[in-house]
């Protein structure tokens, strides 16, 4: 009888351990597999696809995709200062413009030269299938999260 | 006593009874429902209990009986699904497992729940696709642990044969 006990209580340890210690490394390591990604579309053409954690600003002009170095981003903030509405009319020629930055596991559109300027009111998203349009760039900026396992068993 | 047949029917729609609420009372526990997949499985210490104090066919309509009896109250067919691979897996082990008799009781009701835990896997893992692999040591932890104190539980049940008197 005692040797049962034990039999089972050494069984139940090491499977304990085994999948503990599995969950452990998917804690440490897994983070990334979970983490949101950042899709951006124009005209159904996917041009960026990278996850949340990455910070950056991104330009996508006429559909094409330019990232912008560290030092442009003062530039975006200096032109931000002279008002946005100023800044659209004067880069016009420049064609379609949005500035997509990535910041602190948030998304948002700081400028863009479209006509109604929704993309850029819409604000920070940062949950899971949040999305930000620019409907006259038919730009579409999507959160995706990989498949959580939801529904559950009695 | 296997002969009395109405005894047999009556105390296992007792049995069947208990384990549906005990199932509604665990679902209450706000921890363990907010994980999917995870259950203290409250109602599987009757299965144990039948296993051992009865025969495994007292089990088996345990099982069928509460699993159908679900699916006809909350009508989740995909409870149904997960359930019942669950019980088919977690049945064949533990008789196995009781047959060899290597293991006590809390044993038994262990590699029960994981395999209880491994049934459904597969069947999300065919629903759902490769996207659930991750959750499999979650499963496999929450199957064991559980397993093993319905174990315990049921032994400590099984102090009161109520099937045989």
């Amino acid at each position: 009888m005692k040797k049962e006990h034990l039999r089972s209580l050494i069984l139940v340890i090491v499977i304990l351990s085994i999948s503990g210690g599995a969950l452990l490394v998917q804690h440490m390591y897994g983070k990334r597999s979970s983490v949101l990604r950042v899709h951006v579309e124009v005209e159904g053409n996917c041009i960026l696809d990278v996850p949340i954690t990455e910070d950056g600003t991104y330009v996508v002009r006429e559909g094409t995709l330019t990232v912008e170095p560290e030092k442009s981003r003062e530039t975006v903030e200096t032109v931000e200062t002279s008002g946005t509405v100023e800044t659209a009319e004067t880069s016009k020629t420049d064609g379609n413009i949005n500035v997509i930055a990535i910041e602190d596991g948030s998304v948002s559109v700081t400028e863009a030269n479209c006509s109604n300027h929704i993309c850029v009111k819409t604000g920070n998203i940062s949950k899971s299938g949040e999305t930000i349009c620019c409907l006259p760039h038919r730009l579409i900026i999507t959160l995706t999260g990989n498949g959580e396992v939801d529904g559950f068993a009695y | 006593m296997r002969t009395d047949t109405a005894r047999r029917v009556a105390l296992l729609g007792v049995f069947v009874a208990l384990g549906m609420i005990l199932s509604y009372i665990e679902a209450m526990f706000p921890i363990v429902a907010s994980m999917p997949g995870i259950r203290i499985g409250l109602s599987n210490a009757l299965v144990v209990y039948l296993l051992y104090n009865c025969d495994w066919k007292d089990a088996c309509i345990y099982q069928v009986t509460r699993i159908l009896l679900s699916f006809l109250l909350f009508g989740n067919l995909f409870a149904l699904t997960y359930s019942a691979a669950g019980a088919v897996c977690s049945m064949t082990v533990m008789l196995l497992i009781k047959r060899i008799k290597r293991f006590d009781t809390a044993g038994v009701s262990a590699c029960g729940g994981l395999f209880h835990n491994l049934g459904q896997f597969l069947v999300a893992y065919i629903l759902m696709g490769a996207a659930v692999v991750t959750y499999l040591p979650v499963l496999v932890f929450s199957g064991v642990l559980s397993g093993y104190l319905i174990g315990w539980l049921s032994a400590l049940l099984m102090r009161y044969n109520i099937m045989k008197d």
